[in-house]
């Protein structure tokens, strides 16, 4: 009998090809699962029936002995802001009920060439704005380790489906902390890739200077071979960048020295102010480990990020505000009627944008007012080249940095929903990774007990420009020692 | 100074303190809903004017940083233009995105007059 719950893509890809598995047999697990469990968890928001078709002909190649392509046969979740051509896709915003992709995002083009298939799609807090689900149009998701508590956001609908073994792995985005935040709080590996590796073309955009395609799987390994997919240069995403990406397989370690950054964590101390002392200890644990497997800890300074969060919060709602204004049921999605043009526009996005999208919109729009742009956005630009400025320095001196994913473990549903301005801080260790471009990885690492349930815990790996490789290599390491 | 006087120019910097933390005004608020094209309830204003008047006071900690001679950061990698040939390519399709229209008139893209008679 085959454990499901306990598959990678090599694994299922090797069970394909001894015959003990078929595409079919795995993808009518998923759906019987997703039958029996999204009811209560809130998972996916629509599942796609043609995934069964798409099964049986990734069979027929098998059997006929066609060369396995890099995700033949394995069966994705994507969240619901990455398009599929022919599939509705909507933000989990009710300004895009209806709304039927008319092309394929650039990652779903990749993967799909490469054998993937599309399971469904996720909840999310609405166009990416939020650290919970509970942004969503349609319900908050819930965490599969406890369903009183949030699966973290916005990526959380495609976090939980890889802990819930309701896909084998899926895609997110991450402006924020989108995928890591939500990986940490389901006990998943969440990777954000280095900002114009990974084609935007097909993403709902928030705030384009920031977002990024990612995935969510079980494994790191699984995280490499998706990212080795997804990854590359694409015309219709001029961000994106041509570059040599160092091979992730080299069998020399491209790390020796790992940075703990003082402003996040002390190392004399085992903690920080802030952040929660059980969360702590896996953190120290994890160094701990590290040291153990010979990497050399040093502790290290990022003097600018306490300033991220403010300039994020400068930057971000004014990207979304821009990206936000195409809104206008205009071309699609529901339209209100109106007495005049502007009357039309204002009532159809009333009703369509949740709370959070208006708030950011107005934000947004007050930081970009004439007179307010350099005190706010000019501003909050320098200031994000001076967080750039200190990872540059310190990656002079390490390979690579850790810190925590989260300052905590998943929290209740509800117990920040009411405070716009504490749920942004969830993103504290996050967002100035998302503001340099740089990319990390969240790796489970163990669990905390809350309430006598068992939620898991991050650890946050951070690299260079480009060097992902150091990520899976020692992202590797740390998941397995399965404490 | 007279104990009066005094009190008067403490009065003077509460006040001075508390139109300084409040960063944005109702006015504002309806101002920029305006132009950004949303309707808000009463009540909407009133909690925006909270919420984004905190969130604003978070974001000032920005003013105490030393930021003379640092350019503003315009990407996250590198700076550069990309060009691509100007060639017929696969795009969207057609039947699906011209379906998308909420109102639609032969083909065509309804929508309501822009300009509007006295």
């Amino acid at each position: 009998m085959i454990d499901f719950s306990n598959l990678t893509i090599k694994k299922t890809k090797e069970l394909y090809q001894s015959g003990e598995l078929s595409a079919r047999e795995l993808v009518s697990h998923y759906q019987d699962e997703i039958k029996k469990k999204n009811p209560e968890l809130n998972i996916y928001r629509e599942t796609f029936d043609n995934a069964f078709e798409d099964a049986e002909k990734i069979d027929l190649k098998i059997k006929h002995g066609d060369t396995p392509r890099a995700l033949e046969g394995i069966p994705f979740a994507i969240k619901d802001n990455i398009l599929i051509k022919g599939k509705p896709a909507g933000a989990s915003s009710k300004i895009l009920e209806g709304y039927t992709a008319s092309y394929d995002s650039t990652v779903i083009k990749k993967m799909r060439e490469e054998g993937a298939i599309f399971l469904g799609r996720t909840n999310m807090d609405e166009f990416a704005m939020g650290s919970s689900t509970e942004n969503s149009a349609y319900g908050v998701t819930k965490n599969p380790h406890d369903t009183t508590r949030v699966p973290g956001g916005s990526s959380g609908g495609s976090a939980a489906a890889v802990a819930a073994d309701l896909a084998l792995a899926s895609l997110g985005s991450d402006t924020g902390g989108s995928i890591r935040q939500p990986a940490a709080f389901c006990g998943v590996v969440g990777l954000k890739p280095t900002y114009g590796s990974v084609s935007r073309s097909g993403l709902i955009a928030m705030a384009s200077s920031l977002d990024q395609i990612g995935p969510l799987t079980p494994t790191v390994e699984d995280a490499e071979i998706i990212f080795d997919v997804i990854k590359g240069k694409d015309e219709l995403d001029s961000t994106n960048l041509e570059t040599e990406f160092p091979s992730g397989n080299s069998v020399s370690s491209a790390v020796c020295t790992i940075g703990v950054p003082k402003e996040y964590f002390s190392l004399s101390e085992g903690g920080m102010g802030g952040l929660d002392s059980d969360t702590a200890k896996k953190i120290m644990e994890a160094i701990d480990f590290l040291k153990s497997k010979n990497f050399e800890i040093k502790e290290v300074s990022l003097p600018s990020v306490k300033y991220a969060l403010s300039a994020y919060y400068i930057i971000m709602p004014a990207e979304a505000s821009s990206n936000l204004a195409r809104f206008d049921g205009m071309r699609y999605g529901p339209r209100e009627d109106g007495k005049n043009l502007f009357e039309v526009y204002t009532k159809t996005r009333e009703n369509g944008f949740g709370l959070e999208p208006r708030r950011r919109i107005i934000l947004g729009a007050y930081v970009l007012s004439a007179g307010y742009y350099d005190a706010y956005y000019g501003r909050a630009q320098k200031v994000r080249q001076l967080i750039r400025g200190d990872f540059e320095n310190e990656f002079n001196n390490v390979d690579l940095i850790l810190t925590p994913t989260t300052p905590h473990p998943a929290f209740k549903i509800g117990e920040k929903a009411n405070d716009p301005l504490s749920m942004y801080l969830e993103d504290v260790y996050t967002v100035p990774v998302n503001l340099a471009g740089v990319p990390a990885i969240s790796v489970p690492f163990g669990s905390v007990s809350r309430e006598g349930k068992n939620l898991p815990v991050g650890v946050q790996l951070i690299a260079p420009w480009f060097k992902e490789n150091r990520l899976f290599e020692v992202g590797k390491i740390l998941e397995g020692l399965k404490s | 100074m007279l104990p009066s006087v005094r009190k008067l120019f403490i009065a003077r910097d509460v006040i001075k303190k508390n139109l300084f933390n409040m960063l944005i005004s109702k006015e504002e608020i309806k101002k920029l809903a305006e132009l950004a094209r949303i309707h808000l309830t009463e009540a909407e204003e009133r909690n925006l004017e909270k919420d984004l008047g905190e969130i604003l006071n978070y974001i000032e900690k920005l003013k105490e940083v030393d930021i003379s001679n640092v350019p503003e950061m315009t990407h996250a990698t590198e700076v550069k233009n990309v060009f691509r040939n100007d060639e017929e390519g696969e795009g969207a399709d057609l039947s699906l995105l011209l379906g998308q229209f909420p109102e639609s008139n032969d083909g065509y893209l309804k929508v309501k007059g822009v300009f509007e008679r006295e």
